[in-house]
């Protein structure tokens, strides 16, 4: 292929940590975190391919849908190869092993303290080799099956589905991550070679390495021994135009549970695939300053008891969309959206203060400083990076530099109320 | 990891703390050991959650959270465990290192006063804690315990071990019940806090680079000032069993809740708890194991199936999710798998993969600081505090005919099964 393997050196003055980003001349882009003194180390091996990429197109040009569920069942079924298990083989190396999909990737992941060389070996080599049968396909979808009922039984789950469902016309991450029971049942092995080839090439995926044996040389040796060079391939998704309207602005479901619970979302009108490092700061500043348990608006709602210690927010976003979620338990969650909204409609009007933004970014600083103790968030973080076209350590400074015109500019980007939907999942007996 | 430095500092009080500047954060926590009654459960409950919402210093839960967000997003945390037939109360406070402050400011010495700000100086009122602050903490764990049965999974298991402890301590729930957390009273609440700071077990754990002294010399110096006395701490173990134990709950949910209860006759401070952990980790503990490669990957009974061993209690808890038509064929087959571990069918592969799973879990605790702090808490109820390479040889030692002679002391105690009602099955 002629291409060559380069490595870049990234360092954090803050932190005093640095790691390295090696584009390998597989094609796959590498990061190595040397986490000196750590006695495990922790890898993680995706692809940029969620439950949302369901509309692609093939190397021959031609569009195709797949059925909803199928990342995920990819997943699943990657662990099985013509010699065995994946899992099989790890339990010779004792590398905690695992693997999920989300809304915008799949990952497989190990942690090991000893023979990390083989259990690295083991990561490389599964995931590039798909077998899929007839047979064996058949097989998953009992289990997969009943992955998807036990999440059917999960009112957390329900309650954040049921209000994409309501937020979102066309984009497919209203769709469960796993499917329904019966799109799976059209799943087939050449679907999912079909998703393989299109999108689990070394192009469009990222290896992250993290911990006491992350160390360039020895992982650029084990990479030119077990990556396959792969041509230079672009997969395309789409994805159908969604407008900043939201579908309807109440869902409720009745279900077994004793208290009811709640979301709240509000849809920010995304015109680019992704944010920038600096929008997901001010993002970050802006919800702590808003809704933390130093805020106004969680003091006034706690003091009303109409929220607990459940109570929560997040950012939610990945390709093409953008959203706010404030969730938890409540015993009047429509009180609750209308103390919300109307707190939101007016901080618009007066803005966050200073007080208030100094205070979040302090907190916001300090937290983005913890997610470095931990190996395992360093490696996923550093995924999400890549896929989204951030830097890890550029983030932090961002943090830093957040002013508070930033974080009030971000504010009317971000909220709109009539473009807020509701979300409740309301005890079987009541009326 | 560096090793742990034990000093007793006061009656029953002692002063734990691992030297690391591999971490950026430090944290410190306070964790008080007091027997598991009935009557006491609900405050100690409660107690954790009072304690961390306001203090004398700070009156106002906001201002509080304000003043942590303004230590660079500093958490304090209370929580209440089970640990054995005792209660573990424990506060906490987690900061960023004084090495990554923005402006080098030094954080540690007001992590450490706020902490004990936090257990030592509560806002009171002629006596009591504050009826204002009491309500809003008691609202929350009431409806905490409502929200229990939102979780059928953790329900489920709750509801086992209630029904199969229902005449010892074990079977008390950490908040004893629900009506007796109704009907506690600020005076409770100060009675439970006073008997706590004189009458428990303490164990301090302070894992960071920064300088030890300070927290030692407070710490110390508040537990001094208190006349304490050592509650007894101790875990009834049975071992006989008379007759299998049933009960059966429906609820509108899609998929069986199926939990399993056994005894075992080992426990803290036997010796063979590692082994023990070991055996049960081959039955049920990892995905190497006989439950998740028979039940699940072989038979698809259900989408997962695990046992665990409580080391203090003697007991296995196997619980799994599993479709109404199978539940039967679940129960045969966890039985059988027991079975064959008790007739020596296990596999030299299945024992070393099991030991290579512990033993990896056991080194990789030593890489964060919540978990160095567990691994060390939950050894201070056992007879000896062992490292992790201690455990790893004891585990590498462990034999087939051990594995077999404790597997044939597992015994069945009681199934529950939370499943599906009749109306939910026709709506699927």
């Amino acid at each position: 292929m002629g291409r060559m393997t380069t490595i870049e050196e990234i360092t954090s003055s803050i932190l005093g940590d640095k790691y390295y980003k090696i584009h390998h001349k597989s094609g796959l882009t590498i990061y190595v975190y040397p986490k000196d003194g750590f006695k495990s180390t922790y890898a993680l091996f995706g692809a940029k391919y969620g439950s949302i990429n369901t509309t692609f197109q093939k190397e021959n040009g031609e569009t195709v849908t797949v059925p909803d569920g199928i990342a995920h069942y990819l997943e699943h079924k990657l662990f099985e190869s013509e010699d065995g298990d994946a899992f099989a083989k790890y339990a010779k190396t004792g590398a905690s092993a695992n693997a999920y999909t989300s809304f915008d990737k799949t990952c497989y992941l190990f942690s090991c303290a000893d023979n990390f060389e083989k259990s690295l070996q083991i990561l490389l080599e599964f995931v590039q080799d798909p077998y899929f049968t007839d047979e064996t396909v058949q097989k998953e979808q009992g289990i997969i099956g009943q992955e998807i009922r036990m999440y059917d039984d999960d009112p957390n789950w329900r309650v954040m589905f049921n209000l994409l469902g309501a937020m979102y016309h066309n984009h497919p991450v209203k769709i469960d991550i796993a499917g329904t029971v019966e799109s799976i049942a059209e799943i087939t092995p050449q679907k999912l070679y079909d998703c393989y080839n299109g999108f689990y090439n070394l192009h469009n995926m990222a290896l992250t390495i993290v911990g006491g044996k992350a160390q360039p040389e020895s992982i650029i040796a084990m990479a030119d021994k077990y990556l396959k060079d792969a041509p230079k391939k672009d997969v395309h998704s789409t994805f159908p135009a969604e407008p900043e309207t939201v579908v309807k602005d109440y869902v409720e479901q009745k279900f077994p549970v004793t208290v009811p619970l709640f979301h709240l979302g509000f849809k920010e009108n995304m015109q680019k695939e992704r944010l920038t490092d600096k929008e997901m700061a001010e993002s970050e500043i802006l919800l702590f300053a808003m809704a933390s348990g130093s805020s106004e608006l969680y003091r006034t709602l706690e003091e009303q008891e109409l929220i607990n210690n459940t109570f929560d927010y997040e950012h939610f976003e990945g390709p093409c969309y953008s959203s706010v979620f404030f969730g938890g338990e409540s015993k009047n969650p429509k009180k609750v959206a209308e103390i919300i909204r109307a707190y939101i409609d007016n901080l618009l009007v007066t803005g966050v203060s200073e007080k208030d933004f100094k205070i979040a970014k302090r907190a916001v600083y300090g937290a983005d400083i913890f997610s470095f103790n931990r190996n395992e968030s360093i490696a996923g973080i550093l995924m999400e990076c890549d896929f989204s076209d951030r830097e890890l350590f550029h983030y932090l400074e961002c943090i830093k530099n957040t002013t508070l015109d930033d974080v009030n500019r971000r504010l009317h980007q971000q909220f709109n109320s009539n473009h807020s939907a509701l979300s409740v999942i309301l005890p079987l007996n009541n009326a | 990891m560096n090793g742990i430095n034990r000093k007793s500092v006061a009656t029953g009080v002692y002063f734990n703390s691992i030297k690391e500047t591999r971490f950026k954060s430090v944290k410190i926590s306070v964790t008080m050991i007091v027997p598991l009654e009935e009557k006491t459960a609900p405050s100690y409950a409660l107690l954790p959650s009072v304690l961390t919402y306001s203090c004398e210093k700070y009156p106002d839960t906001t201002a509080l959270n304000r003043a942590l967000s303004h230590l660079y997003g500093a958490g304090i945390g209370g929580y209440c465990r089970k640990m054995g037939e005792s209660l573990g109360v424990t506060l906490t406070i987690a900061g960023i290192d004084d090495r990554y402050t923005m402006d080098n400011e030094k954080i540690s010495t007001e992590l450490v006063n706020m902490l004990c700000e936090i257990i030592f100086n509560p806002k009171l009122e002629n006596s009591a804690f504050c009826q204002k602050d009491f309500d809003q903490c008691k609202r929350q764990l009431l409806e905490a315990i409502e929200g229990e049965f939102n979780d059928k999974r953790g329900y489920a298991i709750s509801q086992m071990v209630s029904e199969m402890c229902n005449d010892e301590k074990y079977g008390i729930k950490r908040y004893g019940s629900k009506e007796a957390v109704e009907n506690l009273t600020v005076e409770d609440l100060y009675q439970a806090w006073k008997n706590i700071l004189v009458c428990s077990r303490v164990e301090v754990m302070m894992i960071g680079s920064s300088d030890t002294t300070l927290a030692e010399n407070i710490i110390t110096e508040k537990f001094s000032a208190c006349e304490r006395t050592l509650p007894e701490i101790y875990t009834e173990i049975r071992k006989d069993i008379s007759e299998i134990k049933t009960k059966y709950e429906s609820s509108d949910i899609a998929q069986a809740k199926l939990v399993m209860g056994f005894r075992t006759s080992t426990a803290q401070p036997n010796d063979n708890t590692l082994p023990m952990s070991l055996t049960v980790a081959i039955l049920g503990g990892t995905p190497s194991s006989k439950f998740f490669l028979n039940i699940r990957e072989k038979l698809s009974l259900c989408y997962y199936c695990a046992a665990r061993y409580d080391k203090l209690k003697g007991i296995v808890i196997v619980d799994s999710g599993v479709e109404k038509e199978n539940i039967e064929k679940t129960i045969a087959e966890v039985k059988n798998q027991l079975e064959q571990m008790k007739q020596g069918n296990i596999t030299d592969f299945e024992i070393q993969a099991a030991k290579l799973a512990i033993i990896n879990g056991y080194k990789s605790v030593q890489d964060t600081v919540s978990g160095m702090e567990s691994w060390y808490i939950g050894q201070m109820l056992d007879k000896k505090i062992l490292t992790v390479d201690e455990c790893v040889d004891i585990l590498n030692n462990v034999d087939k005919e051990t594995i077999i002679s404790l597997a044939n002391t597992i015994k069945l105690d009681t199934i529950y099964l939370l499943q599906p009602s009749e109306k939910a099955k026709e709506e699927n």
